[in-house]
């Protein structure tokens, strides 16, 4: 007769093995970071408009809030509306005239009320003539208010 | 005469055991937060400069002397500050750039002098940037003048 089968069954199998904790304290720490880091980028209204891909806003001290208005978007390369591409600089560029053709026909029907107002997003590196004629575009179109989307400097 | 170990009912522990501080809520609360801030976090702020464009009669037509305009004049070489036909003062460029401080005071001055009126064109003559004419604008805004109008083709060679 075996002395160990007369031993009950739960001493047969061992000493029961602890239950294992994995270190949380390093992860909490890195949490905390994260969390002070936010809170400091933490914004209750957010960005009601969203900057164009393929520009770069100029920096402005300005701190007037961009409100969801018509988007005409000026970037390197074409000219967008809503971020539909109508032009591209370089046709654009080809017409003689101080505006914009494809940008008028694109802008048809847009200007609703009397106080359109259109929001124009221009790379920092574009030529100011292309931005008055696309201004005089907008004008053309019905639009009365213009608003020029930069970026706000940080003090 | 007993010692402390000895006294009946009080016994020393021989080791410490290791406080274990459960950090699982304190992670549920984590991983709630830090997702919710991450969509609500703004990294860069936007803004706007709000302006309007001068009508196509001209800054002079049909005015008198009091209800012109002050025009700001950017070109390549320089910045001047006019009102109708009078130049008030001109900002030369310098090697690193226009110098947007001088002409800050100089449109300052002007305003200073010039109480009345509220509202600016900036008319931009030659090769000039966005940035550049962004920079102009804050210059107008900080001079204390509320109607800013953007315009485009000057003549500074009078």
């Amino acid at each position: 007769m075996n002395a160990t089968s007369v031993l009950p069954i739960a001493a047969r199998r061992g000493p029961a093995t602890p239950p294992v904790r994995p270190q949380l304290t390093s992860l909490v720490d890195m949490m905390t970071i994260l969390l002070v880091f936010l809170l400091k980028s933490f914004s209750m209204e957010g960005n009601l408009m969203t900057p164009a891909a393929g520009l770069q806003l100029p920096t402005s001290t300005s701190r007037d809030q961009a409100l969801p208005e018509t988007s005409v978007e000026v970037t390197r390369s074409e000219i967008r509306v809503d971020g539909r591409s109508v032009v591209t600089i370089a046709a654009s560029e080809a017409d003689a005239g101080d505006d914009v053709p494809a940008l008028a026909i694109a802008l048809e029907g847009l200007a609703v009320g009397e106080d359109a107002a259109v929001t124009i997003q221009c790379d920092r590196d574009q030529e100011y003539h292309l931005l008055e004629r696309v201004m005089a575009t907008c004008s053309r179109a019905g639009f009365t208010d213009f608003s020029l989307l930069v970026t706000r400097e940080e003090p | 005469m007993t010692t402390l170990g000895r006294r009946a009912g009080f016994r020393v522990p021989s080791e410490i055991s290791e406080v274990q501080i459960d950090v699982t809520p304190v992670m549920n609360m984590f991983i709630i937060l830090i997702p919710f801030l991450v969509s609500m976090a703004v990294f860069s702020h936007l803004a706007v400069h709000r302006f309007s464009l001068p009508g196509d009669d001209g800054p002079s037509v049909g005015r008198t002397a009091d209800e012109l305009p002050l025009t700001v004049a950017l070109a390549v070489d320089r910045i001047a500050i006019a009102r109708g036909e009078w130049i008030l003062s001109e900002t030369e460029r310098t090697d690193g750039g226009h110098d947007y401080a001088a002409f800050g005071e100089a449109l300052y001055a002007a305003r200073r002098n010039l109480p009345d009126v509220e509202r600016v064109v900036v008319a931009v003559d030659g090769p000039i940037v966005c940035s550049d004419v962004v920079t102009c604008l804050d210059r107008c805004r900080e001079a204390g003048f509320s109607d800013v109008a953007l315009a485009g083709g000057t003549n500074l060679d009078r």
